[in-house]
């Protein structure tokens, strides 16, 4: 309920048209109403015609003999004239009529104001008498001197016997407000379709994806709308551009000082004997290692998040993950890891090859760092219906649940983690499977490490 | 062995001058190109370690002057550019390795010998892995001194194994070599492999599963657990 009247409160544009949409609807038909009414008290349709007095001179003319049955006619009539008008048989605010003959009034209305008198013949006038004002007119008739005036009152509230029996003015408005609602709403709501259009595209915006908005709208106030949006994006795009070139120079300009500092303590180790020299060059040596891995992590995710530019090719995924597991056995035989690697075809996705190195890369040289001494890191493909799976399972620590959303963001470390890492391997490992649509899916591996999933779409259902 | 480094950064110049020198290897050390194509008159260097990012000129450059007026000597591109397409654009330069900085000094001196082998052949050359001796140009093996008598097949596997010591040679690689084929339809590669560990003994060639095949220098104890 609460709701409900939230969502009431809340301005939308489809109402703001729809009431402007009424308002002005309103608002003309009062305009139009008015100058009808006021032309129409101005000069009445009865006083204006010529029929109306023409059939009373006639019958005036021809019952001249039958003065009765000529007073009961008249009487008639007036009560006719009086219904037509729509005021009833109050005088002061209906129709009247008065014949004249020679001067004489030969028959009035009830109550008509028989002092009113035109100067005129067949002219509309405006006539004080009896304190009001009265609009009237005179016909003569052509062949006797009889006269007939039909008089109305003129005043303000006459306008009120107007609304009444005019009802048929204001009647249309009224039926067809409530007509008009639905259709204009939902008028409204098809003419609203593009713009919802570029709404729902602007919502399905991942943060990374800066590229314009695709398909831009015909219409002239929309496209102003998604240009706008697009010189935006362009400005975003391009200063998250220059910042990614900065970290890649920035990480290049460090490798040399990095090789100098590291050849220097190698050449150094063969002139030192003791060994407790030895072993602080020994940590020099490590710690320059690290600080080159974070380099070299830094570049590959300054690389590979940066924007695709090259084509998608068939990679054959099995062959090149099998090539990286040859060229990462050294590391793996360093801590006497045992690699394995399961599949049965070639399996092929599209992808950049270079950015699938580097996350293949990652995963194995994680899995190998987890990895307790002697360990087996297990690395399969299988080709699923409309996938390609890639699996790498260690026995190392895993990563708990909670915080399995965590670890892929940069610079993050498990903080019951005793390795030393860059905190930037699955986040490279996220960027390049995002690039590629893929899925990747942290569990625990049989052995109760780290079984990372990664779900490559077919290169057939894409 | 003479090695002209092209190398404009001091300290890294400085080391890679010392660590060669003290390995009994004569370094000539020049920072700009000019100098380098000098030297490359004057003193006949018999291999060259190039730094792309030279501040008179690119390292680039230089290389194709290499490669049109020094075609014999063997170039090792050293950089800090490390991408596919730089290496590869290196490598199609004519330049024969690529290392990418920063590089340990083992690989350096590794990369070093293996090119000097390769450029001056494998006359009187044996290569020699735990008793276990392979004479290239005499394809002559030996196991602890008792001759082997292997088959084309089963020499050819154990050469290209022999000559990349602790590398992993992958599957595919090495039927392409052998059979000369990408297919691997059958279990062929397993067969000639089980027949060559038959003959030399266990313990030579390790098996990474699914992977392919390595001969370790050292011993890789299995897991302790």
């Amino acid at each position: 309920m609460r709701n409900f009247w939230h969502h009431l409160r809340t301005p939308t544009l489809v109402r703001r048209i729809m009431f402007a949409q009424m308002l002005l609807l309103t608002l003309l038909w009062c305009v139009f109403l008015t100058y009808i009414l006021w032309e129409d008290l101005r000069s009445p349709n009865m006083l204006s015609g010529s029929k109306t007095y023409e059939t009373i001179i006639t019958l005036i003319d021809r019952m001249d003999d039958r003065p009765q049955d000529r007073n009961a006619v008249l009487e008639d009539f007036s009560k006719a004239l009086r219904e037509g008008y729509g005021g009833g048989e109050d005088p002061a605010i209906s129709i009247s009529l008065i014949v004249r003959k020679n001067k004489e009034i030969i028959y009035s209305s009830d109550g008509a104001p028989t002092s009113v008198t035109n100067t005129k013949y067949g002219e509309i006038q405006r006539i004080q008498s009896e304190g009001r004002t009265w609009v009237g007119r005179t016909q003569k008739s052509e062949e006797s001197d009889a006269e007939v005036t039909l008089v109305t009152p003129a005043g303000d509230w006459n306008l009120f016997i107007y609304l009444n029996s005019r009802g048929y003015y204001i009647l249309p408005l009224l039926v067809c407000i409530p007509f008009l609602l639905f259709p204009a709403w939902l008028s409204i709501r098809i003419a609203m379709r593009p713009w919802n259009k570029v709404v729902h595209e602007v919502s399905l915006r991942t943060p990374e994806d800066l590229s314009p908005l695709k398909d831009g709208p015909k219409h002239m106030e929309l496209r102003q709308m998604v240009d706008a949006i697009n010189v935006f994006l362009a400005r975003v795009r391009e200063s998250t551009e220059r910042e990614r070139i900065f970290i890649a120079d920035a990480a290049h300009e460090l490798r040399t000082p990095l090789a100098a500092m590291r050849i220097n303590v190698e050449a150094l180790q063969s002139y030192v004997s003791s060994d407790s020299q030895q072993e602080l060059l020994a940590g020099i040596i490590r710690s320059n290692s690290r600080a080159a891995r974070l380099v070299n992590q830094l570049l590959l995710m300054m690389h590979s998040e940066a924007p695709i530019d090259t084509v998608v090719v068939p990679v054959p995924l099995t062959t090149l993950v099998q090539e990286r597991m040859a060229a990462l056995a050294p590391l793996a035989a360093e801590r006497r890891i045992e690699l394995e690697f399961y599949s049965h075809d070639e399996v092929w996705i599209t992808g950049i090859r270079e950015r699938l190195m580097s996350l293949i890369d990652n995963l194995i040289e994680n899995a190998v760092k987890y990895s307790p001494e002697g360990g087996r890191v297990e690395v399969d493909i299988r080709a699923l219906d409309k996938s390609a799976q890639l699996r790498v399972s260690d026995a190392g620590p895993g990563i708990s649940a909670e915080l399995r959303e965590r670890v892929f963001d940069r610079f993050f470390r498990d903080p019951n983690q005793m390795q030393s890492g860059s905190g930037l391997g699955l986040a490279i490992v996220k960027a390049v499977a995002q690039q590629h649509n893929s899925n990747v899916c942290l569990n625990t591996s049989a052995e109760g490490g780290l079984m990372v999933t990664i779900e490559f779409p077919n290169q057939n259902s894409t | 062995m003479k090695i002209l480094l092209i190398e404009d950064d001091l300290d890294l110049g400085n080391g890679v001058r010392i660590a060669l020198v003290d390995q009994g290897l004569d370094v000539i050390w020049v920072r700009r190109k000019e100098d380098a194509l000098q030297q490359l008159d004057a003193c006949a260097p018999e291999l060259v370690l190039l730094d792309l990012g030279l501040p008179d000129g690119d390292g680039m450059s230089l290389m194709t002057c290499l490669r049109q007026q020094f075609k014999g000597i063997p170039v090792i591109i050293l950089t800090a550019r490390g991408t596919l397409h730089d290496r590869l654009c290196g490598l199609d330069a004519g330049a024969d390795d690529y290392l990418v900085k920063p590089f340990v000094l083992a690989e350096l001196l590794a990369r070093v010998r293996a090119l000097a082998r390769r450029s001056y052949g494998f006359e009187n050359e044996t290569i020699e892995v735990r008793g276990l001796s392979l004479h290239v140009p005499t394809r002559r093996v030996t196991v602890r001194e008792r001759n082997m008598d292997l088959t084309a097949s089963e020499y050819t596997l154990l050469e290209l194994l022999m000559l990349r010591t602790d590398r992993v040679l992958t599957r595919r690689f090495l039927e392409e070599r052998i059979f000369g084929t990408k297919d691997n339809l059958s279990n062929a590669l397993d067969v000639h492999m089980g027949n060559l560990r038959r003959k030399i003994g266990d313990g030579y060639v390790r098996t990474v599963r699914g992977v392919g095949y390595v001969i370790d220098t050292v011993p890789i104890q299995k897991g302790a657990g």
